[in-house]
């Protein structure tokens, strides 16, 4: 019997079962098997986080003719009730800048942000990848709630978008206004299933109409743009 | 022959277009619009070439040759497609 370690919490809009078999003794096989539902391993870490992996894929599959998903971390003024969406690609430093956002306001995910029709997000607080060490490829999933980060409210609204971009030798952030078509391209890489919905750039346009300005932002270091994410934090309705 | 690949989704908001596709999302510009357009059926390049100068006037040089390049590049975009010359 083997404890595999877990997300302490998590509201999950998908129902699904799937096997994880961890071989301790490391001469079992070693992969996913779609069609059996099954997970194989020899390391419990690297099977956590393939199984959230699964989750996420399939809660996103789950929700892809109902969400509006964005590709992003989100954050949250617990005071206010307002919430931040910082979109990104992989890579970009989100999960830092989520860690540090989190603990001081509040965690609503890391990895996609589903928007409802009425414009609430449906909060994903998975565990965070958190890099063994900077030189490690291997990474292992941390709760919420052992890196201390704070809860959102039960249906978060939406209040402001950001596309951010790390960009080396930016050491001081640069922020400008987008319009609402401008970030409208900008923003459906970073979609999920976009072309499931129903009208969706329409949808996607009128979520962006809520909350314009976009704001793009680059930066080098998460240092540097922390300030400006605490204002908006603060600022935002 | 050529003819538009109709978009998953069409947004046009303040003289701008913006279309869905499968995998992409492409913002055309006017040029590109009119011609996406006017080939929804399929149509030659020969009165396509017509129907855009009607629209926009000759550009310098050769007007056909210029929508030819035009039509190649929304083909590579994959948002037009030319049809199977007769025989092949």
């Amino acid at each position: 019997m083997v404890s595999l370690p877990h997300p302490k919490r998590g509201r999950v809009e998908w129902s699904g079962t799937t096997t994880v078999s961890l071989d301790e003794s490391g001469d079992g096989q070693v992969g996913t098997d779609l069609d059996q539902d099954v997970l194989r391993g020899t390391d419990p870490q690297s099977l956590t986080q393939r199984l959230i992996q699964e989750i996420t894929r399939g809660s996103i599959a789950a929700q892809a003719s109902n969400l509006l998903m964005l590709h992003a971390a989100a954050v949250t003024n617990r005071e206010t009730g307002a919430n931040l969406v910082l979109v990104a690609p992989a890579g970009t430093g989100k999960t830092t800048l989520e860690r540090r956002l989190g603990s001081r306001w509040g965690y609503v995910t890391d990895e996609t942000v589903g928007i409802h029709e009425d414009g609430t997000i449906a909060p994903y607080e998975k565990p965070l990848s958190n890099r063994r060490s900077p030189q490690s490829g291997k990474k292992d999933e941390v709760s919420p709630d052992e890196l201390g980060l704070k809860r959102p409210s039960a249906t978060p609204p939406l209040s402001a978008i950001t596309l951010i971009r790390r960009q080396p030798g930016q050491t001081t952030p640069s922020v400008t206004e987008m319009d609402v078509v401008d970030a409208l391209i900008a923003l459906a890489p970073e979609t999920s299933s976009l072309s499931d919905l129903p009208a969706e750039l329409s949808r996607l346009a009128t979520v962006l109409d809520d909350v314009s300005p976009i704001l793009r932002i680059t930066y080098e270091e998460a240092d540097s743009i922390q300030p400006l994410f605490d204002d908006l934090l603060r600022e935002a309705k | 022959m050529i003819r538009s690949i109709p978009p998953v989704d069409l947004l046009e908001r303040d003289g701008r277009t913006v279309l869905l596709f499968d995998r992409q999302v492409l913002e055309l510009n006017p040029l590109a619009h009119a011609a996406y357009r006017l080939a929804r059926d399929w149509i030659s390049i020969d009165d396509l070439t017509d129907l855009l100068v009607s629209e926009f006037g000759a550009p310098e040089g050769d007007a056909a040759t210029f929508v030819e390049s035009l039509v190649e590049e929304l083909s590579d975009l994959e948002v037009m497609e030319r049809s199977k010359p007769t025989g092949a």
